[in-house]
């Protein structure tokens, strides 16, 4: 069994493994950064660690995210990063053997998977390929 | 000197007789004269004496004769214009009181036929007048008809105007009697408005008393909910409080979550720790969501209420506003009620007047109506009197014109005799 973190972004439902979390930030100050894509919303403090927050619904071409002041700071062995999204949800348990992996024919479209869970199809958010595009924009 | 004729033949013959004698004694007294003539010349004388006296004796005698046949045969005439004169002689006789006799009757004659003379024609002329007059009476007695044909034909309208303004006047005491009652009832029921305007007037003192402790229970009331109001808003603040502790609850009990899958094998009781937190924090929450709700339903419908507590003072205002002019106008009824009903009072005392001036008005309109009847009656009496007026009106100018007919005929009957210049114009 696998621990998800679901959220969603406009009408479709995105999720994170909670390994993939280091935590959730509420009310952290926002400072501006500079000479930035429009995706960077700007950066937090995580506990003496400048972390950049980016757009995430932004980033894949839905609407912005709303003003909110709670983000996902990912595992820095992962991306160190923090992503606002638009609604967190609450943790959900699945079983990853019924996960359906995406063809990798489209790397661009940042989805790992799909879960389907209570008639609800879960997008498994694709780090990796968020890294790479936010590499690309910062280039 | 008077001698009758028949003294004169017999003085006559005394003097022829008397000159013979006296001759015969004279002739020869004279002797002159031859003894042989003595004789014949004292016949001779005496002979001249008698032819002498014969003749102026027959003369005279003759001469007045003839004036008096004269004037006898102009009096037959119908000559009047002269008087007789005879030749004055010596002596007068009887020819003299023959031709005075004969004067007198010219004389009287004269006067007489003057008279009628200027009677017929006064005659003619008045029945000439009368006849004028009685025709101008005919005229005017036939307009006079006429009028009185008019009069009586005006005196049966009249009679007819009467007998209609005598329905008309009973209708109309007939209606005065109705306004009579009417306005009887009228003061009764104005009466009793007045009564029942004061009793309204005592009614809307006592609602508006009323409506003051009212109101003032409604200012009560909406100060007591503003208070409400605020105790309600402070719990509202104290449940952000709790939503907000809720919901750091939550996110702690989020991070716990991702802490205890870092953790692997070893975080899962912490794992399981967290998650009933994260489900008292979520329970939590829902109940601070519904308290809120609660909270802001309540906050609606305290609002609600104090709106409707505001309508209601204002309504209330209006309300003793209204009364106050409905207080107003009970004042103003009552008064019009008083005024009416003096008024109806003078109503039914002046239609009690005017049903006694009615009753009056009826009594005369029958007294005219009898006059009215009379009057025909009498045009009619009138109408009668005037025709046969009219008839003897044209029976007189029938006489006037016989009359001056007759006149006429007289005159032509007169005017035979010879007046004389003196007579023809009698006045």
């Amino acid at each position: 069994m696998t621990q998800l973190l679901p959220f969603t972004l406009g009408a479709e439902r995105y999720a994170l493994k909670l390994t993939s979390i280091q935590e959730v930030v509420d009310g952290a100050q926002l400072h501006y950064l500079p000479v930035t894509p429009a995706t960077f919303l700007g950066a937090i403090n995580v506990h003496g660690q400048v972390v950049p927050v980016v757009d995430l619904p932004l980033l894949l071409g839905f609407d912005p995210a709303p003003v909110c002041q709670r983000f996902l700071v990912l595992s820095p062995q992962i991306l160190s990063l923090a992503l606002a999204v638009h609604q967190l949800e609450s943790v959900i348990n699945v079983d990853l053997q019924h996960l359906a992996l995406m063809q990798s024919d489209e790397p661009q479209n940042c989805i790992a998977g799909v879960v389907h869970w209570h008639e609800k199809m879960i997008n498994l958010l694709d780090l990796e390929q968020v890294g790479h595009i936010i590499e690309t924009q910062l280039k | 000197m008077r001698i009758e004729i028949s003294h004169k033949f017999v003085l006559g013959f005394v003097v022829v007789v008397g000159s013979i004698v006296f001759l015969d004694y004279l002739v020869p007294v004279l002797g002159f004269i031859p003894q042989s003539m003595q004789q014949f010349v004292s016949t001779l004388g005496a002979l001249l004496v008698g032819l002498v006296f014969g003749w102026i004796f027959s003369k005279a005698f003759t001469s007045n004769i003839g004036i008096l046949t004269t004037g006898a045969e102009r009096l037959s005439h119908g000559d009047l214009s002269r008087t007789l004169k005879l030749r004055k002689g010596l002596v007068s006789d009887e020819t003299e009181d023959l031709a005075d006799s004969l004067n007198l009757v010219v004389d009287n004659l004269r006067k007489v036929v003057g008279k009628i003379r200027t009677t017929s024609v006064r005659v003619n002329e008045s029945s000439q007048g009368l006849s004028a007059s009685a025709e101008e009476m005919t005229a005017t007695s036939h307009e006079v008809a006429g009028a009185i044909e008019q009069i009586s034909r005006g005196a049966e309208t009249q009679a007819e105007m009467v007998e209609k303004v005598s329905r008309v006047i009973r209708d109309l005491a007939g209606s005065i009697e109705q306004i009579t009652a009417s306005s009887q009832i009228l003061a009764l029921s104005s009466a009793e408005t007045t009564k029942t305007a004061k009793d309204g007037g005592q009614l809307t003192d006592t609602a508006l008393e009323k409506m003051k402790l009212v109101l003032s229970d409604v200012e009560g009331n909406s100060r007591q909910m503003v208070s409400f109001s605020e105790h309600v808003q402070k719990i509202g603040t104290i449940i952000d409080v709790i939503t907000g502790i809720a919901q750091k609850t939550n996110l702690l009990a989020l991070n716990a979550t991702i802490e205890a899958a870092r953790a692997g094998e070893y975080g899962q009781g912490f794992a399981v720790v967290a998650e009933e937190i994260s489900k008292l924090a979520d329970s939590t929450s829902a109940s601070a969501g519904e308290i809120t709700r609660l909270i802001d339903t309540t906050r609606d419908e305290s609002l609600r209420v104090h709106q409707s507590m505001l309508d209601s003072v204002r309504a209330i205002d209006a309300g003793r506003g209204a009364i106050d002019s409905t207080s107003g106008v009970f004042r103003a009824i009552i008064e019009k009620a008083e005024d009416a009903q003096g008024k109806a009072h003078k109503i039914t005392a002046l239609t009690e007047q005017q049903n006694k001036n009615a009753t009056e008005i009826v009594a005369a309109i029958e007294e005219i109506s009898r006059v009215a009847e009379d009057n025909a009656a009498g045009t009619e009496q009138v109408s009668a009197a005037t025709e046969e007026q009219s008839a003897a009106m044209e029976e007189l100018t029938y006489a006037s014109q016989k009359l001056a007919q007759l006149a006429d005929e007289l005159l032509t009957t007169v005017s035979r005799f010879n007046l004389g210049s003196d007579a023809e114009a009698p006045a």
